[in-house]
């Protein structure tokens, strides 16, 4: 599947494009490159790609407004590529429907598992299919029959905490925004109460985590919001 | 001592309106506040030298009690300036004429030498005052070419230090990649992975400073916007070990540092980001001077006002009488070899943030282990607190 996938990158730093280039067309993804978000956006129109790599410090454009742009006539997976100092921005782009954010400098790894993530979810999107069953070591997370155990015993979990572990784990491996959570959760009115959010993270992480200060199931993502992570 | 006076407060609420009229008009209007205070100043001092001349009156002569005035009249104009130095003048002549001067408890004057008075006591306060802001602006110009003159001084000390600082990584990986790129003498497969390494530490090692020297300079310029939210303290932590153990070089260690934290710890408001650098950064530090056997501990207790956080170590220690300066910027303890390496800001971006949380930082010897000597203590804790405002604490019972 992630074979030969169409990666489009629109990133204006010429070194950063030539890291890209050699490491995603060694691990054989096909590359599009725009160094302005108008020359990216008609190369997104014309050729379709399969995820879309964007920088948040494009000179012609900001992110967010790509991310819009892009959203209203495509769910084509969009990775923003952020440096520090950038959050509100990168924030901004995940809430507008960007799947994930990799933050500058990052290595090959990290840039690989992500789309490896991304790439999974929209196939699995395309074909209507959600994973009914999560599986990461010792969690196991059964969204048919509501069913959380860990080591095969069942955890008990109240409503709250169950909309919040499914939250994480339809969107397994990709990170998921306060602002998410809390309208999936809680509803529309509560985006900015993220004090509920973190109680019943806390609650949730006594119940899961062998240790909960070095959380192995559910990870924070500073600022942003949570991970369910997942083997590469 | 502190939370019982905040609980006695409430009992005196006659008090506590009156201060907040002050309060709100200091708020308003800063310059008319120091205005209102410097007059009810002048006229303190003026009744005071009226009170002293009653007691003398009886005894000296009228002239003896207008030096009263004039000691009145000098005090004014070398602390309030001008202005209220000519208001303090025409008062006291107006009291010395009303109470001692006859006709008794009228401005009238009958004798016309009281004229001559009025105006010796008026150049009396000129003259002072204006001496007086000659003196300040004087001393201050001294003071201000003093400080450039310091400036000067660190902004080549630390020019120096960061150059130094950004040279080493570039340097070494200049180095590595020009032998990778010379065709000339091909390098065994080890060796290229050996500098490929180098290219890679060091350039890490050169994210970190940079993001430290703009870290220190935002949070200088107060351009640090704290976000603060409700949150536990477990996450941050969390956050703050997870990124320490992305580094390969510190997963053993840093899997081996204890956190120990009351179940019932209460949310506290804070930056998430800032936070985990501060526990980073300290961590960080504890990791680096620290022999690779020692155990490193995280720990916290709760307070109604306020959460403490502690980090302990057993290093070294910080130098006695360091204390406090190794808070400042750039600074790098004395006994530091050249194998530990930081352009020591670390703690200065620690004490910037804590400080724009409202909280506090320091650092103690450890109570258990202190051995003085040599100066040297064993192990130290660093603490920092953070204030909690239990009024507007959130509840979070929504399920």
């Amino acid at each position: 599947m992630a074979d030969a996938a169409l990666i489009l990158v629109i990133e204006d730093e010429i070194q950063i494009r030539r890291f890209l280039r050699a490491s995603l067309s060694s691990h054989g993804f096909r590359l599009n490159e725009a160094g302005t978000a108008r020359e990216g956006l008609n190369l997104a129109a014309t050729n379709r790609p399969e995820l879309v790599l964007l920088d948040l410090g494009l000179p012609d454009l900001d992110g967010l407004e790509v991310t819009q742009r892009l959203r209203s006539w495509s769910d084509v997976p969009i990775i923003v590529l952020s440096a520090r100092g950038q959050e509100q921005d990168k924030i901004a782009a995940l809430d507008a429907g960007a799947d994930d954010y990799l933050t500058k400098p990052f290595g090959v790894g990290e840039l690989l598992a992500r789309l490896r993530v991304a790439l999974r979810h929209a196939a699995q999107r395309q074909q209507a299919e959600t994973t009914p069953v999560f599986q990461l070591d010792a969690l196991r997370i059964d969204l048919n029959n509501r069913q959380v155990s860990i080591d095969g015993l069942e955890v008990h979990l109240t409503p709250i905490e169950y909309k919040l572990l499914s939250a994480l784990a339809r969107y397994a491996g990709k990170v998921v925004t306060h602002n998410q959570l809390l309208r999936q959760v809680w509803g529309l009115g509560y985006g900015d109460q993220t004090q509920y959010l973190r109680v019943y993270m806390g609650q949730l992480r006594h119940k899961l985590e062998v240790d909960f200060t070095r959380p192995h199931y559910i990870l924070t993502e500073p600022g942003v919001g949570y991970r369910l992570r997942v083997v590469d | 001592m502190l939370r019982m006076s905040a609980r006695s407060l409430p009992a005196l609420p006659e008090t506590r309106s009156k201060f907040t009229l002050l309060r709100r008009f200091e708020k308003r209007n800063p310059d008319g506040f120091t205005r209102f205070v410097g007059a009810l100043w002048v006229l303190t001092i003026i009744a005071v030298c009226t009170g002293i001349c009653f007691v003398m009156f009886p005894y000296f002569e009228r002239a003896n009690l207008i030096m009263i005035y004039l000691v009145g009249v000098v005090v004014v104009a070398t602390r309030l300036g001008q202005a209220a130095a000519i208001g303090a003048s025409v008062l006291s002549v107006a009291a010395f004429d009303f109470f001692f001067v006859p006709p008794y408890l009228t401005l009238v004057v009958e004798d016309a030498q009281y004229i001559l008075t009025f105006f010796i006591m008026l150049s009396v306060a000129i003259v002072i005052s204006r001496l007086t802001l000659v003196i300040q602006k004087q001393s201050e110009e001294t003071r201000r070419s003093q400080l450039a003159v310091e400036t000067e001084q660190l902004r080549n000390a630390v020019l120096s230090s960061v150059s130094h600082d950004l040279r080493t990584p570039l340097a070494g990986i200049t180095g590595a990649a020009s032998s990778l790129l010379d065709k000339k003498s091909p390098l065994d497969e080890n060796t290229q992975q050996e500098l490929l390494q180098t290219i890679y530490d060091e350039a890490a090692r050169l994210n970190r400073l940079v993001t430290n020297l703009l870290d220190m300079t935002r949070l200088e310029a107060g351009v640090v916007e704290v976000k603060k939210e409700w949150q536990p303290l477990e996450e941050v932590i969390g956050t703050a070990l997870a990124r320490l153990e992305s580094n390969p070089v510190n997963l053993a260690r840093v899997s081996s540092i204890r956190v120990d934290l009351p179940e019932d710890l209460p949310l506290v408001p804070l930056d998430g980001v800032l936070i985990e650098q501060v526990l980073i950064n300290l961590l960080e530090n504890a990791l680096k001077y620290t022999p690779n056997t020692s155990a490193i501990e995280i720990a916290a207790t709760a307070q109604p006002q306020q959460l403490t956080v502690s980090i302990a170590d057993q290093g070294p220690g910080v130098p006695a009488g360091e204390e406090e300066r190794i808070f400042g910027k750039f600074y790098r303890a004395t006994m530091t070899s050249d194998t530990v390496s930081g352009a020591g800001l670390g703690l200065a971006i620690c004490r910037g943030i804590i400080q724009a949380h409202g909280g506090r930082i320091w650092v103690e010897p450890c109570p258990n282990r202190a051995s003085w000597l040599e100066g040297q203590m064993e192990g130290a804790i660093f603490r920092f607190t953070l204030p909690i405002n239990p009024t507007v604490r959130p509840e979070a019972n929504l399920a």
